[in-house]
């Protein structure tokens, strides 16, 4: 799965983008396990983040497709 | 209900526009200020999620439409540095009536720094901006 991160989601993992080897769906919980022991710094901007995958905000209890690529959204703040 | 959505490096202008039975036409531009954190900047840089940035834009101009009917709408933002004094996002709403227009204008606004995958990733102090 290609995993993205963006803003100071990537400045804490040190990277802007990964492949995990992951060939079914999985949890939001999941991932963040995976993403926090990858990037344990990620802690500390796990709770206001949210999950997207295939471009689209993935809710709470929902899962992450492997075949699309997912991304770690912190707090937006455009305009 | 037509939508144009742009998300780019360049320096933002919305060209005139008259869409026939649009009696109003509210514009905002948010423009980067000389302060952010209390502290003098020269620029803000700007990140964006594409295409999702674009796809979520869209999505909240649809919804709004179902409210506060609009025919056109313009949604540009910058991307990368900004100066100050430039325009970070233009976003112009052609309605029938003045009402529809501003709802949308000020709704959109709010529901972009809420959902749409863009952000203000570092402010930038030297005077000579990289």
């Amino acid at each position: 799965m290609k995993v993205l991160y963006f803003s100071n989601a990537a400045s804490l993992a040190g990277c802007r983008e990964e492949h995990w080897e992951i060939d079914s769906p999985i949890s939001t919980e999941e991932f963040w396990t995976e993403a926090l022991r990858r990037h344990p710094q990620l802690a500390s901007i796990h709770i206001q983040s949210r999950l997207a995958s295939g471009g689209e905000y993935v809710p709470q209890k929902g899962l992450l497709d492997p075949r699309e690529e997912a991304a770690i959204i912190p707090p937006v703040s455009g305009g | 209900m037509n939508i144009e959505v742009q998300i780019t490096n360049s320096v933002l202008a919305l060209p005139p526009c008259h869409i026939p039975g649009c009696g109003a036409i509210a514009r905002f531009e948010g423009v980067v200020r000389g302060i952010e954190d209390g502290q003098p900047i020269a620029a803000l840089e700007y990140e964006a999620y594409l295409p999702m940035a674009e796809k979520v834009i869209r999505e909240i101009l649809t919804d709004l439409n179902e409210l506060h009917p609009f025919a056109f709408s313009r949604v540009h933002h910058r991307v990368g540095v900004v100066p100050v004094g430039e325009a970070a996002i233009i976003l112009d709403v052609h309605a029938s009536h003045r009402a529809e227009a501003f709802a949308v204008l000020s709704k959109f606004m709010d529901r972009l720094k809420r959902d749409v995958p863009i952000w203000k990733v570092r402010a930038i102090k030297e005077a000579r901006l990289s």
